[in-house]
């Protein structure tokens, strides 16, 4: 068992002001160094989760994007900057982040989730965000969080339009018992402002803290849509599938931590 | 916003694909069973948990639908 570690005299001061959340302290800092968490992929949602996460003082982040830098990620992709246009995504993301938190450890893989790498890109996380823009991707993700029995928070968002739930694994819905099925219509490039990526972003990675700092409640069981064209907000109930292929009555067990 | 007075659900969603013709292809199968990846919620409450398309809606009930996505 890795012990805990704890804060440093310059963390302490970094992180003054978010430590006087009053339910949050010092405690709430201290598991936030020592937690981990998967952000697939690191764009315009999951760029601002992990910068979010750095900026809050989590220890470590396990990213996957593949790729360099092109023109069009620019206008939300916030991690990425014009004279990396060329370059691996995944080296400007780890640069962005250490230039905002040096005690950070990055965990950076130059490939996207898939059915191959998932189980064991999991496996050095206690929390997943899922960022991703493809449905094989985020199924992927949410299998093995299923499995593995590790929480994931949900954010998607196209247009003007956003959502985002906690799945709680055999608690909560899963994704597949919200969406069983990929759309068939949908495709990789996507209508997007920044400022609504980064919108859901934020909420996201306010319930990682959350969920490991184990303050507030979070959204297990329900799921905020919002519709940024008139500032709609919903909150609506979601429950799970008893004929959900990974979380449902007849799906394969939660794997023991231990195997 | 739209306002539409129909019985049920899928009362409700027929007079809308009537309405906006290209809706059909997203929130229905080939064989007319609503598609997989659209949730649609009377209030807070999704149709699964209530009676489907045969679920049964008041005048001040509101119909949301959420298609999947997953733009990142």
């Amino acid at each position: 068992m890795i012990p805990t570690r704890d804060l440093t005299d310059v963390e302490r001061e970094v992180y003054q002001w978010q430590m006087w959340v009053s339910d949050f302290g010092e405690e709430g800092q201290r598991r936030l160094k020592n937690a981990s968490v998967l952000i697939s992929r690191v764009g315009g949602v999951g760029g601002i989760v992990a910068y979010e996460l750095a900026a809050a003082g989590i220890g470590k982040l396990v990213l996957a994007h593949a790729g360099n830098v092109k023109p069009s990620d620019l206008n939300r992709q916030l991690l990425m900057t014009h004279d990396w246009i060329g370059k691996p995504r995944i080296d400007s993301i780890r640069r962005r982040l250490l230039e905002l938190n040096p005690r950070l450890e990055i965990v950076g893989v130059n490939e996207n989730i898939n059915d191959a790498n998932a189980s064991e890109l999991v496996q050095q996380c206690d929390l997943i965000v899922d960022c991703a823009p493809l449905f094989p991707e985020r199924f992927a993700m949410n299998e093995q969080a299923v499995r593995q029995g590790k929480p994931m928070v949900e954010c998607a968002m196209y247009d003007l339009e956003a959502y985002i739930t906690t799945i709680i694994p055999r608690q909560t819905p899963c994704l597949q018992c919200l969406v069983p099925e990929s759309p068939p219509n949908w495709k990789r490039q996507f209508p997007v402002f920044g400022a609504v990526s980064g919108t859901v972003a934020c909420m996201a990675a306010m319930e990682a803290i959350k969920l490991i700092a184990g303050i507030g409640e979070p959204l297990a069981g329900r799921m905020i849509r919002m519709e940024l064209r008139d500032m709609d907000f919903r909150t609506f109930k979601v429950t799970r599938r008893e004929d959900c292929p990974i979380c449902g009555t007849n799906s394969p067990p939660t794997e023991s931590k231990e195997s | 916003m739209i306002e539409i007075r129909e019985d049920n659900v899928g009362e409700l969603l027929n007079r809308l694909v009537e309405m906006h013709c290209g809706l059909k292809a997203h929130l229905f199968s080939q064989n007319g069973q609503l598609a997989s990846h659209v949730n649609v919620f009377v209030n807070d409450e999704n149709i699964r948990d209530r009676e489907g398309l045969g679920t049964l809606v008041k005048d001040s009930d509101e119909i949301v639908l959420v298609p999947a996505m997953a733009g990142g």
